[in-house]
């Protein structure tokens, strides 16, 4: 349960966010919305790095705004970046574990399980002692994903977590992702340009433009919108008349 | 060469597994070390050891965080300051001033990391460069302590005191060991962290700041540890260098020192614990043969910017990384049989120079077993060089020789020998390897440089002719070790 009210972020005469207002409650959210639409800023502000300058955002009933980044990874919220932040030189285990150091367990063992269950969610248990730079680009991604699930988050947001992905590996990241709130029992918030991806996954979409909200329901019904399509594609007509 | 991506990859092993070889080879070190050299070359790698421990805190904070700091030396310094200090005017344990003089210099890391916090780059580099300059000022104005009066405890005119050294290592060979286990208790600290949950949230922090907040790492805490943690290691050797000679120098710490010690750990390899070895090494041990040869000390300087250049071209692991991944693919009936058949033939080589009377057991031993050990471990060195005319030049030159190589290799195939496809490389870095081992013995081990050459040569050719009669046998030992035991050093790093 996402409660936004009245963000907007100010980068000197830019409004990336402009008076956002909106409550997400499905267990899989997705936000689409062409480039600039304010998709990473609303990310960053919901992870600490980027303050709003006005309104405020709550997550499971409890506000955020105003945490700093690094207590909200305590707080529950995780989230992964459009450039996977893999250490080159640490094994897969060694940057999943470097997570959990920092995540409160109540034993050794729950830690165990709990790494180990991660890296076995998304599929890479035969990869545990393969180092980053060693790692395909698919491996890296469903990597932050496992980094993203220690530590029962009550909220999973994932940064383009598709990009650079062929047919085949963007299933089973379907397939993973479908999974998580069963998993660990988190939101997940998955932004990404892919529609074939939000589509699959996600109960709810919602979609900015130019810092707005633009529609926000099921996703099948949010993406048939004829305004959605435009923000997208751009105006038929224009192009028309222009030709 | 393609790789295997179904390979099961080899975990890197439990932190003291990743310590343990390097304690083996400071603890062999200290054990034998002292039976080979000279009192001179005792007192030179007793500083090489402090100078390593430093060169350890520099490799930390670059190769775990990236950030430069060039004032570890200035540090070491502080350490040294301190020590001195409290023994001449509390007439404390050394053991005890040693200790608080690396906290207070933790605790001067900890202040001069304060700033690195924000910084990074270039800017925290020059904010460091200036720290080490105004402790070069500090020291300039108020000297080391050597017994005098006052707080600074500075003799203006008169009698300097020296220190003790500590009971436990009052002589040459025990002081040496001494600092050897400190050394190797201050870089197993090191090795530890990296390997531990610092080291892993280092490793988040390197890769991307944002990354590491967002998952709860504290990245004012993991650099405020480094920096203190290098602090006060390099304080340590502060106060080890202190008790070696009983003071220390005021000119003993000029800031050149820091930026040379920075640049030489880049060129030892800032990500194994070998590198802060070579820069202790290349730092006070290089200048000390060439002046024990006759020759400048000064002169290394402009051999350190050359190697400075080809580690920034040839790689940023430094000279540490390059031997590690050569490690990798060893094989261990390699070792075995290398380890067997070396021993035979520089016991041999030994006691027949000893019977002979031309040059001492250890020093040929020693001898032998280096040119043995670099028969093969600087391949290309002539390529490097010939890189410099160009890449047409080393292209050619690079035909050329596998043109030659293949055709020797033919025959060594008809002949029944196992065919070498990099015979000529092998060549001139035997070449090149035998008159440098000769000229580095006959400085350290007061052998005479042709004796040297003789034991070098007679290793080499005692080596080759082996492998000629034993050939056939060797190499079914050689696939039946290799089918049990696959490339053991392929994770180690």
């Amino acid at each position: 349960m996402i409660e936004i009210n009245n963000v907007s972020v100010q980068f000197g005469g830019v409004k990336p966010i402009d008076g956002l207002t909106v409550n997400l409650t499905k267990p899989i959210v997705g936000l689409i919305g062409p480039n600039g639409a304010g998709k990473t800023t609303l990310l960053n502000v919901m992870s600490g790095f980027v303050e709003p300058k006005t309104g405020w955002v709550k997550v499971n009933g409890e506000t955020i705004t105003g945490l700093p980044a690094h207590k909200r990874a305590e707080f529950g919220l995780r989230r992964t970046f459009q450039t996977d932040q893999i250490a080159e030189d640490l094994t897969l285990l060694e940057n999943v574990e470097a997570i959990a150091d920092h995540s409160t367990f109540d034993n050794r063992e729950a830690r165990r399980k709990a790494v180990y269950g991660a890296i076995d969610f998304v599929g890479l248990s035969h990869r545990l002692n393969r180092r980053g730079s060693d790692l395909s680009t698919e491996e890296r991604h469903l990597a932050e994903i496992a980094k993203a699930l220690i530590g029962s988050p009550k909220l999973v947001m994932l940064d383009e977590p598709g990009a650079g992905m062929s047919g085949s590996e963007s299933e089973h990241l379907q397939k993973v992702i479908r999974g998580i709130p069963g998993y660990c029992k988190s939101q997940v918030f998955l932004i990404d340009h892919d529609v074939d991806l939000i589509s699959a996954c996600c109960n709810e979409t919602m979609v900015l433009d130019f810092g707005k909200l633009l529609a926000l329901g099921p996703t099948l019904e949010v993406l048939k919108k004829p305004e959605v399509q435009q923000a997208y594609l751009g105006n038929f007509d224009e192009l028309e008349a222009a030709a | 060469m393609a790789r295997n991506k179904d390979k099961p990859d080899i975990p890197p092993g439990t932190p003291f597994q990743r310590v343990l070889p390097m304690l083996i080879t400071f603890l062999v070190v200290a054990i034998v070390g002292p039976m080979f050299f000279s009192a001179y070359w005792l007192n030179t790698f007793s500083t090489v050891a402090c100078l390593t421990l430093v060169a350890g805190t520099v490799a930390l904070l670059y190769g775990q965080l990236g950030m430069v700091s060039l004032a570890q030396f200035a540090l070491t310094g502080v350490g040294g300051w301190f020590c001195l200090r409290l023994i001449h005017g509390l007439a404390m344990p050394f053991e005890l001033a040693l200790i608080i003089g690396a906290v207070v210099a933790g605790l001067f890391g900890l202040i001069l990391g304060l700033p690195a916090l924000r910084m990074r780059g270039l800017y925290l580099a020059l904010l460091t460069l200036m720290i080490a300059a105004a402790v070069q000022v500090v020291v300039n104005v108020i000297g080391f302590p050597d017994g005098g009066p006052g707080w600074t405890g500075h003799v203006v005119n008169g009698q300097r005191a020296l220190i003790q050294r500590p009971l436990l290592a009052t002589t040459d060979t025990a002081y040496f060991r001494y600092v050897m286990f400190w050394l190797a208790a201050g870089m197993a600290l090191i090795e530890w962290s990296r390997a531990t949950l610092p080291g892993r949230a280092w490793g988040l922090i390197r890769k991307s700041e944002a990354a590491a907040i967002a998952a709860g790492v504290s990245v004012v805490r993991y650099k405020a540890l480094a920096f203190t943690m290098g602090g006060a290691l390099a304080g340590l050797a502060g106060g080890l260098l202190a008790g070696l000679n009983g003071q220390l120098d005021n000119t003993g710490f000029p800031t050149s020192q820091s930026i040379l010690l920075y640049a030489l750990t880049i060129v030892g390899g800032a990500y194994h614990w070998m590198g802060a070895v070579f820069a202790g090494l290349l730092i006070r041990a290089l200048p000390a043969l060439l002046n024990d040869h006759g020759v400048d000390g000064n002169l290394a300087n402009a051999f350190y910017g050359f190697a400075l250049l080809v580690s920034l071209i040839q790689g940023r692991k430094g000279l540490a990384g390059q031997l590690a991944d050569f490690y990798k693919f060893v094989r261990i009936s390699r070792i075995v049989e290398g380890s067997v058949i070396w021993g035979v033939i520089s016991v041999g080589l030994a006691l027949t120079a000893s019977y002979l009377g031309v040059a001492g057991f250890a020093g040929t031993l020693f001898i032998a077993l280096i040119a043995l050990l670099f028969r093969q471990a600087i391949p290309g060195v002539c390529w490097m060089l010939l890189g410099f005319f160009g890449k047409r030049v080393q292209d050619f030159a690079e035909d050329v020789e596998a043109a030659i190589s293949l055709r020797l290799a033919k025959i060594m195939q008809v002949v029944g020998l196992m065919p070498d496809h990099r015979i000529v490389k092998r060549a001139l870095n035997m070449l090149f390897i035998g008159y440098f081992v000769g000229w580095v013995a006959s400085g350290v081990f007061d052998v005479d440089y042709n004796v040297a050459l003789v034991i070098i040569w007679s290793a080499i050719v005692i080596r080759f002719l082996i492998e000629l009669a034993l050939y056939p046998a060797i190499l079914t030992l050689r696939q039946r070790i290799d089918e049990r035991y696959p490339k053991p050093f392929a994770a180690y790093r």
